[in-house]
């Protein structure tokens, strides 16, 4: 308890509060921007911390990760262009909710429910992370792998329309995403002596490809405004309707961290399962993709749930589970920490700070977020012609920023043409996302776990936790199916009782 | 049965989908040929991938078939601002490195513009000069980014 006083002197001293605050309004600015990640802000960020007392540095890196995973939910809602991957699923019901001239209280949603996942893992980071450290090392490839097919089951679900084009989409992810270096071999499949796709093609050029391109292409095709012109007109959704959604709240929270903690699982993946379960146990689940409130509260709900995840096998054991979370190693080892069991012992006060200082991030963003819904949403006034352009401008430096390699930006050419391919035969994009962040863990996962198991499948049957998550897979890819063949079979029985009703009549 | 068929692809243009979806299978073909260039030891994962998307392109193709009507061509238009417009942003990247970020991003942006908009408004040079300067201070200056000088090269030095 003495930590902890210690820990609130130094977390409200003035100048950690004001580089807090900082680092959340930059943090928000970055991640709203197409192509600037979570990591490179926090990298970026690293070398300033070097002359700043610990807790201010602390702070600063602090208050750029939270912002800036809540900050790619901006333009995910506004323009279908997530800011970071970790606003990728925010479009699925951000975006149509803009659409309808509700962006307003979609970025009230987004600020709220990230707010709270965020605060829910920062609570768990402080008290139980010692305990959920052991639980995440317990897991190893078969339950690793076996976590990764139940997230690409969703691709069942956020199909749309036609199923058998959205698992065409999903297993096209899992395909690019297999393009580069074999996990096993080291061998560079489907290179063909580019030095680019040696290692794989990054996830950011190909999100502003798909999302950002055909969306550019759209709005001076159409030469439509982006959105109604009431798009300030509407209000952020009252405490009590999150009340109503608390167990989506808790649900998707609780995913997010979890999935946090797990080393290499990232914020992608905790955005679309705490998706998918959030249709899976919601009554009104044709609601969900055409703007639903449920689904922006679970996909933003978890992914700031992941930022206090994160940050709980690096302080307990030292290991980071992400790459934000690597840098942060970097700076606890520059100011003379060493992340691991005793750093709790040596340096509670310091460490107990930085679990204030991530908590008091969350209420700065809470505060610029809700100022932010009525000013957010101008850039929708903008004239289609300028933020097309705008748009495609950013989105190619941004991508050529990340590693100042060229043949990124010719990435986002290549992936905006099968976005926009994709868009002409009405098939979301949501589903390559998907497929090509597990594509690639699923393929290393199941190659560890058969090398380990000697080659029998039966391996992933042995372990309880990957038995029931393969078991999960199944129900949930089959579940989809069924419902839709219920659909149809009950409007072709209500068809038929209407075809004869019409003939008694007659 | 039909009312099955309407559920799924309500509101779309099978003909020219079913055209657009031979792309799939095309797509298919072709990698699956690639593939087979690729060692035995690292090619059955894509392979199967493939298999899979042939399958669903496939299934794809049958149901839009089902539902046939008719096809619609977009207006003169509406084709060329998306002609121009890919046309544009490939010139853009190709120019990126060779003419450098600030005269290439400048020109892309006003030239947008004005074929979009379909006439020369001062705004469109001002715009797309302060644009490119600003994102040129962001990135170069502030976030340490190396954008390519090109011609400005000996300027910008």
């Amino acid at each position: 308890m003495l930590d902890w006083m210690e820990a609130l002197k130094l977390a409200l001293v003035p100048s950690v509060l004001v580089s807090n605050f900082i680092g959340t309004l930059v943090g928000i600015i970055v991640g709203a921007l197409p192509g600037l990640t979570s990591t490179m802000g926090v990298a970026l960020a690293v070398p300033l911390t070097y002359g700043m007392a610990p807790a201010s540095g602390f702070a600063m890196l602090c208050g750029i990760y939270c912002g800036s995973v809540y900050g790619g939910a901006i333009t995910a809602i506004l323009i279908n262009t997530p800011g970071t991957p970790a606003g990728a699923a925010t479009t699925l019901d951000g975006y149509p909710m803009a659409q309808k001239g509700r962006a307003v209280e979609a970025l009230g949603i987004a600020t709220i429910s990230s707010f709270i996942g965020g605060l829910f893992s920062v609570a768990v980071l402080s008290f139980c992370a010692p305990a959920l450290a052991k639980v995440a090392l317990s897991f190893g490839p078969a339950e690793y792998f076996a976590v990764m097919v139940f997230g690409i089951t969703i691709i069942s679900s956020i199909s749309g329309k036609s199923m058998s084009r959205g698992l065409f989409a999903g297993l096209l992810g899992m395909f690019l995403g297999c393009i580069g270096t074999d996990p096993l071999t080291g061998y560079p499949r489907f290179a063909d002596g580019i030095p680019g796709l040696y290692g794989g093609i990054e996830i950011v050029p190909c999100l502003i490809g798909l999302f950002s391109f055909p969306q550019a292409i759209d709005m001076i095709v159409k030469k439509a405004k982006e959105s109604h012109m009431n798009a300030l007109s509407g209000h952020v959704p009252a405490i009590s309707e999150f009340v109503k959604r608390w167990v989506n709240l808790v649900r998707s929270a609780v995913i997010g961290t979890f999935v946090g903690i797990l080393p290499g699982a990232g914020t992608s993946i905790a955005t679309f399962l705490a998706y998918n379960e959030a249709m899976r146990f919601s009554k009104h689940k044709e609601e969900f993709g055409t703007g639903c409130m449920d689904g922006i509260v679970a996909t933003e709900t978890s992914n700031n749930a992941v930022v206090g995840g994160s940050l709980v096998p690096l302080l307990t054991l030292g290991i980071p589970g992400n790459a934000v979370s690597a840098i942060f190693l970097g700076a606890l080892t520059i100011q003379g920490l060493k992340p691991g069991p005793f750093l709790f012992q040596e340096q509670a006060p310091l460490i107990y700070s930085l679990f204030l200082s991530l908590g008091i991030a969350h209420f700065f963003f809470l505060f610029i977020g809700l100022a932010g819904v009525r000013i957010f949403p101008r850039i929708l006034k903008i004239s289609p012609t300028v933020l097309s352009g705008g748009i495609l401008i950013l989105g190619t430096v941004g991508s050529f920023a990340l590693r100042n390699e060229p043949f990124d930006i010719w990435v986002v050419l290549a992936f905006g043409l099968l976005g926009y391919f994709l868009k002409c035969i009405k098939t979301p994009t949501a589903p390559v996302v998907l497929g090509f962040i597990l594509g690639p863990m699923i393929e290393a996962n199941f190659e560890q776990a058969m090398l380990v198991g000697d080659g029998k499948w039966s391996f992933f049957f042995a372990k309880p936790i990957s038995a029931a998550f393969i078991v999960l897979a199944v129900i949930s890819f089959i579940t989809p199916f069924i419902l839709r063949y219920r659909k149809t079979r009950n409007a072709a029985a209500l068809a038929e009782e209407a075809n004869a009703n019409e003939e008694e009549e007659l | 049965m039909n009312q099955r068929f309407l559920i799924i692809t309500k509101g779309e243009k099978p003909v020219y989908l079913v055209r657009l979806l031979f792309l799939e299978v095309i797509f298919v073909i072709f990698f699956l040929w690639r593939s087979l260039l690729e060692p035995e030891e690292v090619r059955a994962y894509p392979q199967a991938l493939l298999v899979l998307m042939g399958l669903c392109a496939l299934v794809s193709i049958w149901y839009a078939w089902k539902l046939r009507k008719s096809t619609t061509a977009p207006t003169d238009e509406i084709r060329f601002n998306k002609y121009f417009s890919i046309g544009l942003f490939f010139c853009y990247l190709l120019s990126f490195h060779t003419l450098g970020f600030l005269i290439a991003t400048a020109a892309f942006y006003f030239i947008w513009m004005v074929v979009i908009d379909r006439r020369v408004k001062v705004s469109h040079v001002v715009i797309s000069v302060v644009f490119a300067v600003l994102l040129y201070y962001v990135f170069h200056d502030v976030l340490g980014v190396l954008l390519p000088a090109g011609l400005l090269e000996g300027v910008l030095a």
